[in-house]
């Protein structure tokens, strides 16, 4: 009896599991058993549960080796066996089977997307240097390891609700971030994307919304500074449009009205953008500082901004109307009516040139937004339009006289530097609007005590202008004058000419 | 012989009137000769250069830093290293007349805030889209010892 008990005592502990090894799957049976430490068995327990187990792809077919129980066969080198898979090699491995659509076929997934390693390869991340200590992103960074599943699981890391976490593994490590990159770099994505609508409906379930990869793509993922990158620039509003300009996708989200009512979200957003004097600046004269829809909503932030907030936003860029709108009267007037303030009479998304006749609708009681003004403002408008063109004017008037004297030959530099003054009164009446307040305007029309205004620079050149054609009347008198003498001249000598031939012709 | 005393005074005055216009015409033809001759005082604000003296406030002001240039306003203001640094004065946005502004030591537009540094480079984030025109500015001295500055057009303005 004892010597039976030693006996299966041993069996147990050394043949029972060979037997159990050469009844199973060569590398799961192995790794998969109690005995093995954690590192070497966790992934094989994840890859039983994964797709690529599922499509009947094994260990071999990423790691090499051989499907053996016997541990120098599976592991050898010769056999082709690489172990842990290199970041830098990892494109490749997961290429052979994801950039060709016919493998792909083969493994019964024919619907799905091919080329990824491909772009990825071509990508921000696919191109960056090694840094010793540091891992260079590839696929499996995001995507785990072993236990992979499809994106739209919600055990996987690219899964919409978690791509947001997934991407701030690395992207809010400073330390980790500051090795590949500058150290300006920010790492503060994440802790924006929750405050935004996005983010803020994405933490209650709606995964819909845009999570990092439908802005920056997900495999070719490129800096905003290149001209390709779906974030450059150029290209945000049309990156924002893909989702806000289709109605399918805003189906369902609505935003306030100025009277506290919920509208049904618009989608012509991008539409009215690419009509608006920003896009011009940006497309037409290159101006890549010219605001797209991220420079007022924020990127990873991205929120419609509040309708007291207008201005603050347009601020941004626009600081003297705002210096002069925001103490002002009117955008008290506005904030209590609940309208946007600046986008009362410049709009939103389609924003045109300013001009004078934005002056001549608000006089007439006519706003963008729909808001009537008082009849206070009505006529202060009025008041505004009849001085800025009276001055308008009043310079072309006196450019022209300028004009025609210098045509006379006349020396006008003092003429045309009281009209540059004049002119630079003109162009801050016209954002003296701001402040609504015809005293203010005034400065700026007639001028203080202190400092003289746009009409009094206008009369000064005008002045000068005048005494320019006193003095070519002068010396047009002189010329006449000169002119005279010469005459006289000839007169006197053809006379004296004939006096001598005479007195020559007489005898003696 | 011609005794005829009307004759002789008519003869002596039309002497006297060629005298008079060869007088004048040669008095045209030597003014300008002259003028040539004898250099400028001083140069007057020309429109290619002109000559400063930075600490005369009728010259240059000493708030806005201004002074003026043929017919458009130039600024005059010492560049970060210390250095002379003269511009155009005249926004690249919208034509304006730029200013110096001590408190915030930049080159200031009062019209829509726009911005440059003491190099005439424009602020990003504020309205111009290109830095100001910059002049060439050479320091000079002359006979009494009075320091004056050479403002000119550079060859590439």
């Amino acid at each position: 009896m004892r010597t039976s008990g030693v006996v299966l005592a041993l069996w147990l502990t050394f043949l029972f599991p060979v037997v159990v090894r050469a009844e199973s799957n060569g590398c799961i049976g192995c790794h998969i058993d109690d005995t093995m430490e954690e590192r070497a068995r966790i992934p094989a327990e994840r890859f039983k549960d994964g797709v690529h187990a599922k499509a009947g792809l094994g260990c071999i077919d990423c790691h090499g080796g051989r499907n053996s129980d016997e541990f120098m066969q599976a592991h050898s080198r010769k056999n082709g066996f690489r172990g842990k898979i290199k970041s830098a090699d990892q494109p490749e491995v997961c290429g052979n089977c994801h950039d060709d659509p016919s493998r792909m076929a083969g493994f019964g997934a024919a619907d799905l997307a091919t080329g990824q390693a491909d772009r990825f390869n071509r990508s921000v991340h696919g191109s960056i240097s090694p840094v010793e200590g540091f891992e260079t992103p590839a696929c499996t960074s995001c995507h785990g390891t072993h236990g992979f599943a499809a994106p739209s699981d919600e055990s996987s890391p690219v899964h919409p609700a978690r791509v947001p976490e997934t991407c701030a593994r690395c992207h809010s490590d400073l330390t980790y971030m500051r090795a590949f990159t500058s150290a300006r770099v920010r790492v503060d994505q994440l802790i924006e994307y929750r405050t935004s609508i996005h983010g803020q409906r994405l933490a209650k379930g709606d995964e819909k919304v845009a999570v990092c990869s439908s802005c920056h793509a997900d495999h070719l993922i490129l800096p905003a500074s290149d001209s390709r990158s779906s974030v450059h620039p150029l290209n945000v509003a049309e990156t924002c449009g893909r989702c806000h300009s289709d109605p399918e996708q805003m189906k369902g989200y609505e935003i306030s009205a100025p009277d506290g009512t919920s509208l049904p979200l618009p989608t012509d957003q991008q539409s009215r953008y690419t009509e608006s004097v920003h896009y011009a600046a940006m497309t037409e004269n290159g101006d890549l500082s010219a605001p797209t829809c991220n420079d007022c909503h924020g990127n990873h932030g991205a929120t419609p901004p509040e309708v007291r907030a207008v201005a603050t936003v347009c601020a941004q860029c626009h600081s003297r109307p705002a210096e002069l709108f925001t103490p002002s009267e009117i955008r008290k007037d506005l904030d209590t009516a609940g309208f946007p303030e600046c986008a009362t009479c410049h709009g939103h998304h389609r924003i045109v040139p300013p001009g004078d006749a934005l002056l001549a609708g608000i006089a007439r009681g006519e706003t963008v937004a729909g808001w009537t003004p008082l009849p206070a403002y009505r006529a202060d408008a009025q008041g505004f339009l009849d001085g800025i063109l009276g001055l308008k004017a009043r310079i072309d008037a006196v450019e022209e006289t300028v004009a025609a004297a210098e045509n006379y030959g006349m020396d006008l530099t003092k003429a045309r530097l009281e009209l540059t003054r004049a002119r630079d009164h003109l162009i801050r009446a016209r954002v003296m609007v701001h402040a609504f307040d015809p005293a203010q305007m005034m400065a700026e029309l007639q001028g203080t005590r202190e400092e003289p205004g746009g009409l009094i620079y206008a009369e000064r050149a005008q002045n000068l202008a005048e005494l320019a054609f006193g003095e070519r009347a002068y010396r047009r008198k002189g010329m006449g004058f000169a002119l005279a003498i010469i005459a006289c001249l000839m007169v006197a000598l053809i006379m004296k000419i004939r006096r001598m031939e005479s007195r020559k012709a007489q005898p003696g | 012989m011609d005794r005829d005393p009307t004759l002789r005074s008519r003869r002596s005055f039309l002497d006297m009137v060629i005298g008079l216009g060869f007088t004048g015409l040669a008095a045209a033809v030597l003014y300008p000769v002259a003028r040539y001759l004898i250099p400028p005082v001083r140069s007057g604000p020309g429109t290619r250069s002109v000559v400063l003296d930075p600490d005369d406030p009728a010259q240059v002001d000493p708030e806005t830093r201004i002074f003026v240039f043929g017919s458009r306003p130039g600024i005059l203001v010492k560049g970060p290293g210390g250095q002379w640094k003269a511009f155009s004065a005249v926004c690249t946005h919208l034509s304006c007349t730029v200013r110096f502004q001590a408190e915030s030591n930049q080159i200031w537009c009062p019209c829509h805030n726009g911005l440059f540094d003491l190099n005439g480079r424009n602020i990003p984030g504020t309205p111009p889209p290109r830095p100001l025109e910059e002049f060439e500015v050479h320091e000079r001295e002359d006979e009494s010892g009075k320091k004056t500055l050479l403002v000119s057009k550079g060859r590439s303005a």
